[in-house]
């Protein structure tokens, strides 16, 4: 890097700025950046309790410097910080922090072989206080800890053939927290929800082959070994049977770095490419992967937070395999884009609560799962102008997602043994992005995102045993909370043309949610006086307007 | 992120079919019948109502196929009308349900066990604290215990039934009912007997228990905080021995239904009962149908000895029940016999329930089983 160079844009709710350069000229770079919003100043002089009420704030940085010790090698440090702090109309107060860094070391042995070795660490943490009810009120904290350790050798022993090998691991840290109570008048018995570690390792080989002008395959394998590792105690339960309190048959101690159980596989990918004309390929692959790692989720609490775990002595490891198909075509001269790409995946032992699971505490989550499969199958249309006055993309996507859960040796199932949408499941999912250049200082660009609304279970009546009153449920996700929809534009302004000037800047203004749409966050039940009522929390249901001021140094074009 | 974000009143379409689904309660047992088996519908959940089902035709069959039948004794309850009939432990019993248009429902074969008897149930002080009070609250707690099972395996519900005794703070002196009249037998209204069917239920299974021995398992709590402790105190505990499905469903019922504050805070699921459409498997039916063998016990407590305080609220003769004492004579003839008392500064006018005891719920009858002390 050769000269100096900084941007941003400020705004009445955020500020960002950006800014790299050399430190040693074509040796050492930096690039460092900021983003942060300061919008409790403004919702404080927004006269409605539920919006006075809400807070959120957030902000992140980022750091890179690039060292080029010599032709052949090169080191980056990499670093980034951010944090989100979300109030949700005064029941709920989620915290979130994100925090990394990495280093890189890239050599090259020849032209043709080169080496990439990187260490990385994360930490993701939230903390969630639910002040709801000031009886239940609770505070809950969650910490995940990633280390990286890869080596990767790069390698083109021929002029058609690129090979990747090398050996990765990753070592995962988790602490589950603690449930605390909050406030005085909270009866929230402090719970404890334990720590868990695991090492994945893997070894890995792949190939691109490129066997013609018009044809490319493209094939890898990776071996990976999971240990899940001590300390811990954990539950051995019967064999063929429901993972319950009842059938606990003995509790197992395991030291520090002890391995409690682990798990191998065999990854493998096949990918081919093939050019059928100058404008037109189709690629078809197949892959299959284990997943030592979750995410676990449910559809019906206010602010579901989602919490990673790790596959242990009683929840095993997912598989994967997933074929895909796509075409893609440039018509026109290249003046448009079109793909088409399907695919189908199935996944089993996916881990889904089990029907009645607790959701927010659950010291021994086994008990509170189930593992079933899933299976998905997409669609996915593009169209893209990419260059022109006018230019932009529509895309469209159909997909379902259906999860099964019905253990045959354990007789356990969710639903009653019948298929039912997995969680994130939005079958018809549409966006719009159009840019139009008025002229050559005045531009437009609007977007739109339509999405079916995610599934949920609802109470769906209520009946008499015995004189009291009893709540029937819907199936599981047998329904939808209502579609999402928004619409958001901006007009960019910029700042004078002249050559040879320090600062060139831009305005823009912008509607983010021009209709004022009431988008359902989430949608979830109370029981008030006798009464079941339903409810719906939206965020940014009203129309937003805002400015921005951009500004770079230099010119308009740089 | 930065958001606004808004909370609403929200009331989501739902399928109508699946608001209006049948609902099954009933038993049969080893006591004496009559037994009831109501009918109803489910209804929408914002507006909760009981739909009573007429014209149906109830049958309970036994595994050596006979029969008896039930008949419909007002809109939704039916009645079985052989006095004779009663539910007899080690048979099986089932219920078919016909409807006015021809559809079929039923249960499945279910044994009526062998009820075991309760050994006992004791009372002990037990104190809770008290939101914002810098002392704690007594009460009575309840246990059971029962006597040995007559099988390995046994899964109990507890149903329990207070009667309690209570008084009112003061004497009737004056009635109002059109014109003022002086009280003379003025402590008729002054002692009452209340009946409550406590709504929770308490569930517990032998599995575990080697021998199949329940002893001093924790039921209902009675606080000092209310009248039910102030006088004399009788609870009934029925205890019902019942099959593993029927356990699964009250526990399953009782699971998703405390707590209803917070519905979010587990995976909420439906329930079905043990009522199937015999043509169409797929109709959820609501309800259960019991077939359980029981055992009852009542037991009557006196009221917790010193130290242990009353802490329910109790009526004052403030200035302002003295100087309103006039206002008796402007209640409308709708609200007559209005009552007055007397105190150290003359008449006084206090709440009706200060006097009246049956303002409170209970009868001045004394029930039958009643024993005092």
């Amino acid at each position: 890097m050769e000269k100096f160079g900084a941007r941003g844009g400020i705004s009445p709710i955020t500020a960002r700025i950006l800014a790299e350069g050399p430190i040693i000229k074509n040796k050492l770079s930096y690039m460092a950046g900021i983003r942060t919003t300061y919008s409790d100043w403004v919702l404080n002089f927004v006269n409605v309790p539920e919006v006075k009420n809400s807070k959120g704030n957030f902000g992140d940085g980022i750091f890179n410097l690039t060292y080029d010790l010599n032709k052949n090698n090169r080191i980056k440090l990499f670093g980034y910080y951010s944090y989100d702090n979300i109030n949700l109309a005064s029941k709920i107060n989620n915290y979130y922090e994100n925090a990394g860094g990495s280093i890189n070391w890239y050599h090259s042995f020849t032209e043709n072989h080169g080496f990439d070795f990187s260490l990385a660490q994360s930490r993701y943490s939230f903390t969630e206080d639910n002040y709801e009810y000031s009886v239940s009120a609770y505070t809950l904290n969650y910490e995940l800890q990633h280390t990286q350790l890869n080596m990767g050798f790069s390698w083109k022993p021929a002029e058609n053939h690129t090979l990747n090998y090398g050996i990765s691991s990753v070592l995962y840290q988790l602490d589950n927290g603690k449930q605390v109570p909050y406030g005085d008048e909270s009866l929230i018995t402090p719970t404890t929800l334990g720590k868990e570690k695991g090492l994945e390792s893997g070894i890995y080989l792949s190939d691109q082959w490129s066997v013609g002008p018009l044809l490319t395959i493209y094939g890898g394998i990776r071996y990976n070994y999971f240990a899940y590792l001590g300390p811990n105690e954990v539950f051995k339960y019967l064999d063929n049977a429901p993972k319950i309190p009842e059938n606990i048959i003995d509790t197992l101690q395991f030291s520090d770095n002890q391995i409690i159980k682990d798990y191998g596989g065999l990854d493998y990918r096949l990918g081919v490419t093939y050019l059928l004309n100058q404008d037109v390929s189709v690629k078809a692959g197949y892959n299959r992967l284990h997943q030592y790692i979750f995410m676990l989720s449910n559809t019906i609490a206010i602010s579901p937070t989602d919490k990673w775990k790790l596959s242990n002595y009683n929840i095993e490891p997912m598989t994967g395999n997933q074929f895909s198909l796509g075409f893609y075509a440039n018509l026109e001269n290249q003046k448009y884009e079109l793909s088409v790409e399907g695919y189908y995946k199935k996944i089993d032992n996916l881990v889904e609560y089990k029907d009645g699971a607790e959701l927010v505490v659950n010291p021994h989550p086994e008990q509170d799962v189930l593992q079933g499969t899933l299976d998905a199958y997409g669609i996915e249309f593009m169209l893209r102008k990419p260059f022109g006055k006018l230019n932009g993309w529509i895309n469209y996507t159909y997909s379902n997602s259906t999860v099964l859960v019905d253990n045959k040796n354990t007789g356990e199932q969710n639903n009653f043994g019948i298929a039912y949408p997995a969680n994130y499941d939005k079958p018809h999912s549409i966006n719009v992005v159009a840019n139009y250049k008025i002229s050559k200082r005045v531009s437009f660009s609007g977007n739109v995102v339509y999405s079916t609304g995610r599934p949920i279970t609802y109470p769906t009546s209520i009946y008499f045993q015995d004189g009291q009153p009893l709540l029937n449920y819907s199936l599981r996700n047998e329904y939808r909370i209502p579609d999402y929809f928004r619409m958001d534009i901006s007009f960019k302004v910029e700042g004078n043309l002249k050559k040879n000037k320090l600062l060139h800047g831009s305005w823009i203004f912008s509607v983010y949610n021009l209709t004022g749409r009431n988008n359902a966050y989430s949608v979830y039940f109370k029981s008030e006086e006798g009464f079941i009522r339903g409810y719906k929390l939206s965020i940014f249901a009203v129309p937003i307007f805002s400015v921005t001021y951009d500004f770079k140094l230099g010119n308009y074009a740089d | 992120m930065f958001m606004f974000s808004c909370e609403e009143e929200f009331k989501p379409e739902i399928n109508s079919s699946s608001e209006s689904l049948i609902v099954v309660d009933g038993m049969i047992n080893n006591l004496p019948g009559p037994y009831t088996v109501k009918l109803s519908l489910s209804s929408k959940i914002e507006n909760p109502e009981y739909i009573p089902l007429s014209g149906f035709t109830i049958f309970i069959l036994d595994d050596l196929g006979q029969s008896t039948n039930l008949a419909e004794n007002y809109a939704g309850n039916y009645v079985t009308t052989d006095p004779n009939f009663i539910g007899i432990p080690g048979r099986s019993y089932k219920i078919s349900i016909f409807s006015p248009d021809g559809k079929k429902h039923e249960s499945s074969f279910e044994k009526l066990r062998e009820p075991t008897g309760i050994a006992s149930i004791d009372h002990k002080v037990e104190y809770t604290p008290g939101e914002d009070l810098i002392y704690d609250i007594a009460g009575y707690r309840f246990y059971v215990s029962t006597e040995l099972a007559p099988s390995d395996t046994n899964y109990y519900l507890w149903q329990l039934i207070s009667t309690y005794k209570y008084t009112a703070d003061f004497n009737i002196y004056w009635m109002y009912d059109g014109s003022l009249n002086r009280i003379y037998n003025s402590d008729t209204l002054k002692t009452c007997y209340k009946t409550d069917i406590i709504p929770e239920f308490f569930l517990l299974n032998t599995e575990n228990i080697n021998p199949p021995v329940v002893s001093n398992f924790p039921l209902h709590y009675v606080t000092t905080e209310t009248r039910e402790l102030m006088e004399h105190y009788s609870l009934l505990v029925r205890q019902y021995s019942m099959s593993k499905s029927a356990y699964t469903f009250w526990k399953i019922i009782k699971d998703q239904n405390t707590n209803l504050g917070n519905l979010y805070s587990k995976q909420p699921f439906q329930v079905r009962g043990n009522v199937h459409n015999s043509e169409n498997p797929d109709e959820i039916v609501l309800g259960h149908f019991m077939v359980a063998g029981i055992t009852e016990k009542r037991i009557f407590v006196d009221k917790p000895k010193p130290p242990v305080k009353m802490r329910f609220p109790a009526c004052e003769l403030h200035e302002d029940t003295y100087r309103n004492f006039g206002a008796i004579f402007e209640f409308p003839p709708s609200s007559w016999p209005i009552f007055a008392t007397r105190g150290p500064k003359g008449s006084a006018l206090p709440n009706q329930w200060c006097m009246d005891c049956r303002e409170s719920g209970g009868q001045v009858e004394k029930p039958d089983f009643w024993i005092d002390q």
